[in-house]
C-alpha cells in the first residue's frame, strides 16, 4: 500500500504556504491545519487505490483548436 | 386569470393563449417576493426593470400574433454566478462586489429569454458555491420556504427557496458536488443535474471547472424538461461543453417508466442515513414496482476523489483572492480553501485518474440497468447554525456529508433527476434518479412517472 500522506502536516503546512506564497494568518492557522488533515486522510483512500500505467488518463477535458 | 405561482408550463400556456398577461403574472411575482423574501432572504439582486420591458415585449408579441415563445411570460431567477448584465457576479462572496459589471447575460440567460421566460433577478448562493448549507455571511441566511428554522440547503440555496416557496417557477443553480441536488431535496421541489458538458456554463463564475453543472430547479419534472429542451446546444466558449445533439425530452414525458430497467443503489447509498431517508428511496420505488438492486462500486472512493479535485482546483481559482484578501471570505469557505491551496500535485492527479477508472465501471452497470435510484441527501433539511449530524449511534460534521449521496455521481457527471418526497408533518426529502450520460430524458420520464402517481410533488410553501 502506498502511504504518500506526509507524517508531519504541520511541517508541510508552513513549507507549502512559504513556497507558494500564500501567507496564512495565525488565527486562520489551526482550522486549515486540520482541513489539511482532513484531505490528507480522504486522500489517502484514493492514493492507496492500485490503478494500472495504461490507465492513466486523467479524466479532465481539453479540446485542441476551439476557442469560440 | 391568476396563474401565479403557477408551474412554468401553467404561465406559458397561460400567456401563450392570450388567459393570461406576461405583465399581471411579473405583478404577481413581484408581489410574492415582497411578502416572503424578506423572511427568506433568496433574492440578492432584482432585475424588475428589465423584466418589465421584456413582459411588454412577450405581450406585444401575443397581441401581434407573434410566437411568444416555448416559456413565454415564466419569471426565472439565477444563482448569483451567473453573469447578468448591468451587475457585478458576486458569486455569494463579498470580493467579487468590485468586479466590473457583466457587459452580457449568461449564455443559459439568453436562451430562457430567446424562450420568452422572464429574469427577475439574481439568488442568494453560498460563497463561491463551496456550500451544502445556504448559510452565507455576507447576504445572510437563505431560509427554508418549509420550514424557516431549517436550512434551504446549498450552494444553490436561493435557487431552492425561490422555487419552493413560488416566488418563481424556475430558477438556475449549479452542481459541483450536489448544489443543485441537495437544496432540491431539503427544500422538496425537482432538480435536474444534467451530464457533464450538456449545458455550456459560459458566463459563470467557475468553482471546479472537471465538475461544475448548470441546471434548473422547478416544482414539476415537466418544467424541468421544458426548459432543459430550450438551454442546450453546443458553446465554444465552455471548453468541457460537448457536441451534442439537443434532446427533445418534454415530448417523452408520457413514457413515463414503461420498459425501462430500474434498480436502487444498495450497499454505500443505503449507510449513513436516517431510516426516513431509507424510506423515501423505498416508496419511489415500490411504486414503480422495483426491488432490483445494483452495487455502485468503489463510491466512497469516487466522493474521496471529487472531493480532492474540488479543493484542488477551486483554491488554485482563488490563490491570488486567499493570498490578498483571506480575511474578506466567508469564515465557512476560508480555511478549506486555504488548505486546499496546498494539495500537492499527485494527490489531485490520482484523483482524476481514479474519476476515469470509476467512471468506466459506473457506465458498465449501465449495460443492464437504464436507471439507479437513490437518496439525495442522508436527512431532511437540519436546523440552521447546526454543525453535526447524528446518524444512528455515529455524530459526523454535518457540512461535508449533506453531499454524501450526490458526491459519487457528480464526480462522474451522470445525469440525475431529484425528484421531492413530501411527508406529513415533517420535512421533504429527495430521491436521486441517476440515468447514463446523455440520457436525461429517461430520468425525467421517470421523475414525470412519479409525479403523476402523486407521489413525488412539491406544492408552494405556504412559507411559516
Amino acid at each position: 500500500m502506498t502511504m504518500a500522506v506526509p507524517l508531519d502536516l504541520e511541517t508541510y503546512l508552513d513549507a507549502a504556504s512559504a513556497i507558494i506564497d500564500l501567507p496564512i494568518a495565525p488565527d486562520y492557522r489551526a482550522e486549515v491545519l486540520a482541513n489539511l488533515q482532513r484531505t490528507a486522510a480522504i486522500a489517502a483512500a484514493v492514493l492507496e487505490f492500485p490503478l494500472a500505467d495504461e490507465e492513466a488518463e486523467a479524466a479532465s477535458v481539453f479540446c485542441p483548436g476551439e476557442t469560440e | 386569470m391568476t396563474v401565479a405561482p403557477g408551474t412554468a408550463f401553467e404561465i406559458a400556456t397561460a400567456v401563450r393563449s392570450g388567459a393570461a398577461s406576461a405583465s399581471e403574472i411579473l405583478d404577481a411575482t413581484k408581489a410574492r417576493i415582497e411578502a416572503v423574501d424578506g423572511v427568506l432572504k433568496a433574492f440578492t439582486d432584482l432585475t424588475f426593470e428589465r423584466a418589465e420591458k421584456k413582459a411588454r415585449e412577450i405581450d406585444a408579441a401575443v397581441a401581434a400574433g407573434r410566437d411568444p415563445g416555448p416559456l413565454a411570460g415564466v419569471p426565472f431567477a439565477v444563482k448569483n454566478l451567473f453573469d447578468i448584465e448591468g451587475l457585478p457576479t458576486r458569486a455569494g462572496s463579498m470580493i467579487n462586489r468590485d468586479r466590473a459589471p457583466a457587459t452580457n447575460d449568461a449564455v443559459l440567460i439568453r436562451r430562457l429569454s430567446e424562450a420568452g421566460a422572464i429574469l427577475v433577478g439574481g439568488l442568494n448562493m453560498g460563497e463561491y458555491a463551496y456550500d451544502f448549507t445556504g448559510e452565507n455571511a455576507h447576504d445572510g441566511i437563505c431560509r427554508n420556504p418549509r420550514d424557516i428554522n431549517h436550512m434551504s440547503g446549498g450552494s444553490s440555496s436561493g435557487s431552492g427557496a425561490a422555487v419552493a416557496a413560488g416566488m418563481v417557477s424556475l430558477a438556475l443553480g449549479s452542481d459541483t458536488n450536489g448544489s443543485i441536488r441537495v437544496p432540491s431535496a431539503l427544500c422538496g421541489i425537482f432538480g435536474l443535474k444534467p451530464t457533464y458538458g450538456r449545458l455550456p456554463r459560459s458566463g459563470t463564475f467557475p468553482f471546479c471547472d472537471s465538475l461544475d453543472h448548470l441546471g434548473p430547479l422547478a416544482r414539476s419534472a415537466q418544467d424541468l424538461a421544458l426548459s432543459f429542451d430550450v438551454m442546450q446546444g453546443f458553446d465554444a466558449q465552455d471548453a468541457a461543453c460537448a457536441r451534442k445533439p439537443v434532446l427533445q425530452t418534454a415530448k417523452t414525458l408520457d413514457a413515463g417508466a414503461n420498459g425501462l430497467r430500474i434498480a436502487i443503489a444498495g450497499d454505500y447509498f443505503t449507510r449513513g442515513a436516517r431510516p426516513e431517508v431509507l424510506d423515501a428511496v423505498t416508496k419511489a420505488a415500490s411504486a414503480l414496482s422495483v426491488t432490483r438492486e445494483v452495487m455502485i462500486p468503489e463510491a466512497a472512493r469516487g466522493r474521496a476523489a471529487a472531493f480532492i479535485i474540488t479543493t484542488s482546483e477551486s483554491s488554485a481559482l482563488h490563490l491570488d483572492r486567499l493570498r490578498t484578501r483571506a480575511s474578506d471570505f466567508d469564515p465557512d469557505t476560508r480555511y478549506r480553501f486555504l488548505s486546499g491551496a496546498l494539495v500537492p500535485a499527485a494527490w489531485y492527479i490520482k484523483a482524476q485518474r481514479f474519476r476515469r477508472w470509476y467512471h468506466n465501471q459506473v457506465l458498465a452497470l449501465f449495460k443492464d440497468v437504464d436507471i439507479i435510484l437513490a437518496p439525495a441527501t442522508p436527512c431532511a433539511a437540519p436546523k440552521i447554525g447546526e454543525k453535526l449530524l447524528t446518524l444512528g449511534e455515529e455524530t459526523v460534521p454535518l457540512r461535508p456529508n449533506l453531499g454524501l449521496f450526490t458526491q459519487p455521481i457528480s464526480c462522474i457527471g451522470f445525469p440525475v433527476v431529484v425528484a421531492p418526497i413530501q411527508r406529513e408533518g415533517a420535512l421533504p426529502l429527495g430521491v436521486q434518479i441517476i440515468a447514463a450520460p446523455w440520457r436525461e430524458d429517461l430520468a425525467l420520464r421517470v421523475a414525470a412517472e412519479l409525479q403523476r402517481m402523486g407521489i413525488a410533488t412539491a406544492p408552494v410553501a405556504s412559507v411559516v
